[in-house]
């Protein structure tokens, strides 16, 4: 893209002026300060690209706010421009915000399909980007002291970050950490509290609903008793009828029976007497074992149930157990030592790669110096007499030739103005001639003609008016002349004294350098003369140690570098070693450590994991556990329950509980018989005799007993006495019933209200957790991705800028800085430089220490240079604004770059350079190559 | 005959954190629920209704205390002989010494009726013409589609379901499922009318022809941002033809009303309390409110968004504000912008967008775009300080 005319209406200071650029030129303003040279450049930027809609950060007022014309009037620049092939013509009015651009050629326009930001829309490099790469200022070498080093400077162009490099924001990101109960800890110690808390919590909860599923079960348990006594309730309720209408029975049939027949006795006692051991037998009993034995078959069924349960929770227990045990070296290990072997694993690959390529690069400078036939060794016997030299003899020999060249560079330019003046001044003596011949010729023609005009006015020979004409004439020329001689005296007076000056400056120069070189010669003489070297040859042989000892020097600090390396690994080896030590893990001299590391942080990972599930089933089993032996309690219980009623009914204990629940049915019917031979039969066959006061009395119960069932349809063959019997059973039972009752009333209350005490802060507390939880992890989640990205475009961005800058800035540096070349970055666009004086590499760590500032300004250029090289080369080639940018370097060196800068870029970028130095620029004026591509542009 | 139903008072529960009330703000929103409870009872003689539908969560299980249960218990008793029924909900389901169950050694008024069996039971009320047909989550909460069976249903010609359920396609976020059933489900039942519970807004049930047959009534008392507006009680009339006509009634003296204010371009705090002030103002909410408010948008890097600087106004009983819908005020679309030498910045978001766009997941898609604002923070040098969650 080329800009080819600036039209300024109204843009800060700068009001209806026109700038012309014409094409294959470099374009120099050359204006002392606060004459618009910035303004003039923030109104083709502007032009171009458009004031930004927002406030930049940092800014106190709009930029749009700041160019507002000085004068007042239309804020409006326009501009000519060639790009993609087509010359264009754009219009901004930053007033009113508008924007034209227009096809010249064809007159239309095309806004419409052109971004408003046309550096993005031609050069593919929005409004920040542009200016960041392509607006160059020299007053950027004053970063250089707000940064640490040059790389820093470099990359915070690249990253194109203003405060913080993309570094300090990584290294932000990586040590960032969250406050939790209100101290500042790691993300990851926050998270592990969080969860040991919420842990904590949900295992208080698990075990409070535990509790209350147990008083669920209790609940039941006590509606169970609750029906079991209701069911009591009302069999006393039938039997205290049926007992009723037993008595009544027997009541009647003693009233009605007359006689009892003494061999029925008799039969009946014998009977009795056959019966007698079931006397004491425990029928009302019976029901109890009938609940017992239903209840023990259900508690077996859920024991058998449970202890399967149990057999596969164990027998997984013990699969991962058996993982588990043989890593016993693991056991106090945790999920951080897990994470400590990643960090080692890491750390060790990084130390192993930084120490290969330490030994590549002392391979590389050995291999180097091979081929340049370089032994230090041989050179520093061969040369060894110039360590005696001292320093300032040293810098002497070193900067010598530049000396000479220098002196000799004076000397031409002394010859060069001693000959420029004489010159000059040969022509101001030349122009005096001419008026001086002038003069005098004037003066003789006038005298001549005074002469002749009195001759012709005494003689009268021609009219008198013709005579006074020609006197007039004479004395005119007469007055002329003296003129004439008078200037020649003056002519060219003031400069005839600067040049007599410049050429007295300049002989006294040539005289000062002449001086200087002898002075220097002998100096040399000297320095050679105490080292018996021969004078002729002291400066080529010392620059020849100095390389060869520079080369060493080098060689030295690459092998201390390898040293540091090879320690650094060492270093973390054996840390690695030792936390594997820790864990129980013995590395071998020559064993892969990383392969180890990798290894112990599987085996530990799969440990740790398997850690977790043993515990988790071994709780599992324990819960199990508790179960089972609460049914096999209940079991034991109704066991006893069963073999208590059957040794209290005389059987067998030790019979199966099926063979003994028949023999129990068979003692009871041979009881009931017993009970009604002696409580009925009996007493009717002998009740048959009765006085008539008991006659009286039966016959009064009788007709109580009648009332009591009057509506009654309750009929009974059993004996009143064994009812009775039955009923003072079923009583005791009812009672023991309602026992249990409040038993498990007291159990569920207790548990319940523990529940209740607990369960509501605990789950506010919990939900807090997870909230906190959630919170922080999502913020290690974010920052982690944060940082994750910002390395990996960080690298990527800086792996790509290095390769493309490692050629053209290379090849551009010795243009503009003659005495270094071979510019190498590496991918965290960190550089080593080769000094061309004796060819020593300048490692990174020096380049901030031992670069002049004008040195690092003129590295900073071309790497700046090379940037805009880099962004045209696929498309259309970036105009580049520079502004003073080699006002920190030496005359030379600002020659030198200066041609660089108008002779060489302008092939392949439009270039325009701002500079106030106008007395700097003056003694460029006469280079051939400056007036043939430098146009001069007045503001 | 006509009805008041009212359900999810959550009688004693805890209250909603993102409210942040402090605690005795907190206890009194708690006696709030019993006084919206008593406003509810108090329809009953104002509309003279023939019966009080209550299905489910009347409290919360886990922390009622004897005293409010009396104290529901008296309500009850006050609108004797006005019969109330009651279907235990999840909440309120019959776990051991539920104040529901005889065990409890609670004693509820005459006229209160409650279902305690997990499977339907009718009791007809003759006195009405009407049947209620209800059951009991007797437990935690039930999660079979009961509702995919026939119920049987009263004899008496209106037949009114009570339960505690889920209606499928509209459960809220973050609430359990219990009893799921689907209009489809409800409308086959044929119960003239169905009172159910469980979700806290209001909602209606209509059949083909567009006549109600069921409804929520809602929850009668705010307790989170998510419970906001107007709390009400349902009064209905069945009327002899079957068809169902409701109103509702505001019971709730407190409301909670939540309001978003957008912090785009706002410039500093004052601006920021003058913008929060106006919205609130125009949102109607009265001196006795809880008003909470979302702040969203893009925030200038200085803006300060201090909770306690700006809910200083003291208007309302109480506000509450969240930043947690607030971005920084990066212009992302801009950052990322296509260009042959993009800044470190540009490169990060331009990254950061892709995996937004890939990213498997809601949950990683919020992390990963607070990831961008912590590199953009970090790029910048601020301050680093997690961002809350919703």
């Amino acid at each position: 893209m080329w800009i080819e005319r600036v039209h300024i209406k109204g843009f800060g200071c700068l009001t209806e002026r026109t700038y012309e650029f014409p094409e294959g030129k470099a374009i120099l303003v050359l204006e002392d300060n606060e004459c618009g040279k910035s303004t003039l450049a923030a109104a083709i930027l502007n032009c171009l690209c458009g004031l930004p809609k927002r406030k930049q950060a940092g800014e106190k007022i709009k930029l749009s706010e700041v160019y507002k014309p000085w004068a007042g009037g239309a804020y409006a620049v326009e501009m000519d421009l060639r790009a993609n092939g087509s010359a264009y013509h754009v219009e901004r009015d930053f007033a009113r915000g508008s924007f034209t651009i227009r096809d010249i050629e064809t007159g239309r326009d095309v806004s419409a399909q052109c971004s408003e930001d046309l550096a993005y829309h031609f050069l593919r490099l929005p409004r920040e980007d542009y200016a960041r790469l392509a607006m160059l200022s020299g007053k950027e070498i004053h970063h250089f002291e707000g940064s640490a080093t040059i790389q820093g400077r470099l990359t915070a162009l690249v990253d194109g970050a203003e405060d913080s490099s993309g570094d300090a924001a990584i290294a932000t990101l990586e040590s960032v950490g969250c406050t939790l109960g209100g101290r500042q800890i790691k993300i990851e110690t926050a998270i592990k509290r969080l969860n040991d808390d919420i842990a904590e919590k949900q295992s208080a909860i698990r075990e409070l609903d535990v509790s209350l599923a147990e008083a669920s079960i209790d609940a039941a348990a006590m509606d169970n008793a609750r029906e079991r006594a209701g069911e009591l309730t009302n069999n006393l309720d039938a039997l205290d009828l049926e007992f009723k209408a037993a008595r009544l029975r027997e009541v009647t049939e003693r009233i009605a029976g007359e006689q009892s027949g003494a061999d029925e006795i008799a039969r009946l006692t014998a009977e009795m007497k056959g019966l007698e051991r079931y006397s004491s037998f425990p029928v009302e009993r019976g029901a109890q074992l009938e609940g017992a034995a239903a209840r023990l078959g259900a508690a077996k069924e859920r024991a058998a149930e449970l202890e399967n349960k149990m057999e596969g929770l164990r027998r997984e227990a013990g699969e991962v157990k058996s993982r588990v045990d043989p890593q016993s070296r693991f056991a106090d290990a945790t999920s951080e030592d897990a994470a400590s072997l990643v960090g080692f694993e890491d750390s060790v690959k990084t130390a192993a790669d930084a120490r290969a390529k330490r030994r590549e690069a002392v391979d590389l400078e050995r291999r180097a110096l091979a081929n340049d036939g370089i032994d230090t060794e041989a050179s520093s016997r061969q040369w060894g007499h110039f360590e005696r030299l001292t320093v300032p003899n040293k810098e002497l020999l070193r900067s010598c030739r530049e000396m000479e060249l220098r002196i000799a560079s004076d000397q031409r330019e002394f010859e060069t103005n001693a000959s420029g003046c004489e010159t000059d001044l040969g022509k101001i003596k030349h122009g005096r001639a001419k008026l001086r011949g002038l003069g005098k010729m004037l003066l003789a023609g006038g005298g001549l003609c005074a002469l002749a005009s009195a001759a012709l006015i005494l003689t009268q020979l021609i009219p008198m008016p013709a005579a006074m004409l020609a006197a007039v004439l004479a004395v005119g020329a007469i007055i002329a002349g003296a003129v004439e001689l008078t200037r020649s005296g003056s002519f060219d007076a003031d400069e005839k004294a600067l040049l007599e000056r410049w050429l007295d400056e300049a002989e006294a120069g040539m005289e000062s350098a002449n001086s200087r070189l002898e002075d220097l010669r002998r100096q040399m003489k000297q320095i050679a003369d105490s080292i018996s070297v021969d004078p002729a040859n002291v400066v080529d042989d010392f620059r020849e140690y100095e390389r060869a000892m520079g080369r060493a020097e080098t060689l030295g600090q690459l092998n201390a570098q390898l040293s540091q390396a090879e320690e650094s690994l060492r270093s973390v080896q054996e840390r690695a070693t030792a936390a594997l030590k820790r864990l129980g893990i013995v590395v071998e001299p020559g064993d892969d450590i990383v392969e180890a590391l990798g290894r112990a942080r599987e085996a530990l990972n799969k440990y740790l994991a398997d850690r977790d599930k043993l515990a988790r089933l071994d709780q599992e089993i324990g819960t199990l556990g508790r179960e089972i032996e609460k049914v096999r309690a209940g079991i034991a219980e109704e066991q006893e329950i069963a073999q208590d009623i059957l040794g209290d009914a005389g059987i067998d204990k030790t019979l199966p509980l099926d063979v003994a629940l028949k023999a129990f049915g068979e003692a009871e019917r041979n009881y009931r018989r017993y009970r009604e031979i002696r409580d009925s039969l009996l007493p009717a066959v002998g009740g048959r005799a009765v006085s008539d006061d008991t006659l009286a009395a039966l016959r009064s119960e009788y007709s109580e007993l009648e009332i009591a069932l009057a509506g009654s349809d309750v009929k009974s063959t059993r004996a009143s006495a064994e009812v009775e019997s039955e009923r003072e059973s079923t009583r005791r039972m009812l009672g023991e019933t309602n026992g249990q009752v409040r038993d498990l009333e007291r159990r569920v209350g207790s548990r319940v209200d523990a529940y209740r005490s607990e369960y509501p802060s605990l789950r506010e507390s919990l939900e807090a957790l997870l909230h906190e939880l959630a919170k922080v992890e999502r913020f290690g989640t974010a920052i982690s991705a944060a940082a994750d990205v910002m390395r990996e475009v960080s690298r990527d961005s800086r792996r790509k800028w290095a390769s493309a800058l490692n050629e053209s800035a290379s090849a551009m540096l010795p243009s503009l800085n003659h005495d270094y070349d071979t510019l190498r970055f590496d991918d965290s666009l960190s550089f080593t430089l080769r000094r061309v004086s004796n060819g020593r590499v300048i490692d990174k760590h020096e380049l901030d220490s031992c670069l002049s500032t004008g040195a690092k300004d003129q590295v900073y250029l071309a790497v700046r240079l090379a940037c805009c090289d880099e962004l045209s080369s696929a498309g259309e080639p970036i105009p580049i604004i520079l502004d003073d940018p080699l006002m920190a370097a030496d005359d030379e060196r600002f020659r030198s770059g200066f041609e660089y800068l108008a002779g060489e870029l302008p092939k392949r970028h439009q270039v325009i350079i701002l500079s106030c130095h106008k007395a700097r620029h003056a003694r460029l004026l006469d280079e051939t190559w400056f007036a043939e591509n430098v146009s001069v542009l007045a503001l | 005959m006509r009805f008041v139903q009212f359900s999810d008072v959550h009688l004693d529960s805890s209250i909603g954190g993102a409210l942040n009330l402090p605690a005795d703000k907190r206890a009194i929103l708690r006696r709030d629920i019993a006084t919206s409870l008593a406003r509810a009872c108090a329809l009953v003689g104002e509309y003279r209704a023939d019966v009080v539908l209550v299905p489910g969560d009347l409290f919360d299980y886990e922390s009622v205390t004897p005293e409010t249960a009396s104290l529901a218990a008296d309500m009850f008793a006050s609108i004797a002989p006005t019969p109330v029924f009651i279907s235990p909900g999840n909440h309120d389901s019959l776990c051991p010494a539920s104040p529901y169950i005889d065990p409890s050694g609670f004693r509820w008024p005459e006229n209160v009726r409650i279902f305690t069996d997990s499977s339907f039971q009718t009791i007809e009320i003759p006195e009405s013409g009407c049947s209620v047909t209800g059951m009991a989550h007797a437990h935690a909460g039930i999660t079979d589609r009961l509702l995919a069976q026939p119920i049987a249903r009263g004899q008496a010609g209106v037949s009114i379901l009570l339960f505690h359920g889920s209606r499928d396609g509209f459960i809220p976020a973050a609430q359990e499922t219990v009893i799921p059933f689907s209009d489809a489900e409800l409308l086959a039942q044929g119960f003239t009318y169905t009172a159910v519970g469980h979700y806290h807004s209001p909602a209606y049930i209509l059949d083909g022809s567009g006549s109600i047959k069921a409804a929520y009534s809602g929850c009668i008392q705010g307790r989170d941002t998510g419970e906001s507006g107007e709390r009400v009680a349902l009064v209905g009339e069945i009327t002899p033809d079957g068809r169902v006509e409701i109103e509702k009634r505001e019971v709730a003296e407190r409301r909670i009303v939540t309001v978003d204010v957008d912090v785009t371009g706002t410039k500093d705090l004052f601006g920021l309390v003058a913008k929060v002030e106006a919205v609130q103002a125009a949102s109607g909410a009265r001196p006795q409110d809880i008003v909470s408010v979302s702040l969203y948008g893009a925030a200038a890097s200085t803006l300060d968004l201090d909770p306690e600087k700006i809910e200083r106004s003291g208007q309302y009983f109480h506000t509450s504000v969240n930043a947690g819908r607030v971005v920084p005020d990066y212009d992302l679309q801009a950052i990322a912008r296509d260009s042959a030498a993009p800044s470190l910045k540009s490169s990060f978001v331009r990254r950061m967008m892709e995996m937004i766009e890939n990213a498997p997941d809601e949950r990683d898609r919020l992390a990963l775009r607070d990831a961008v604002y912590y590199g953009l923070y970090a790029l910048d040098g601020r301050k680093l300080e997690p961002r809350d969650v919703d």
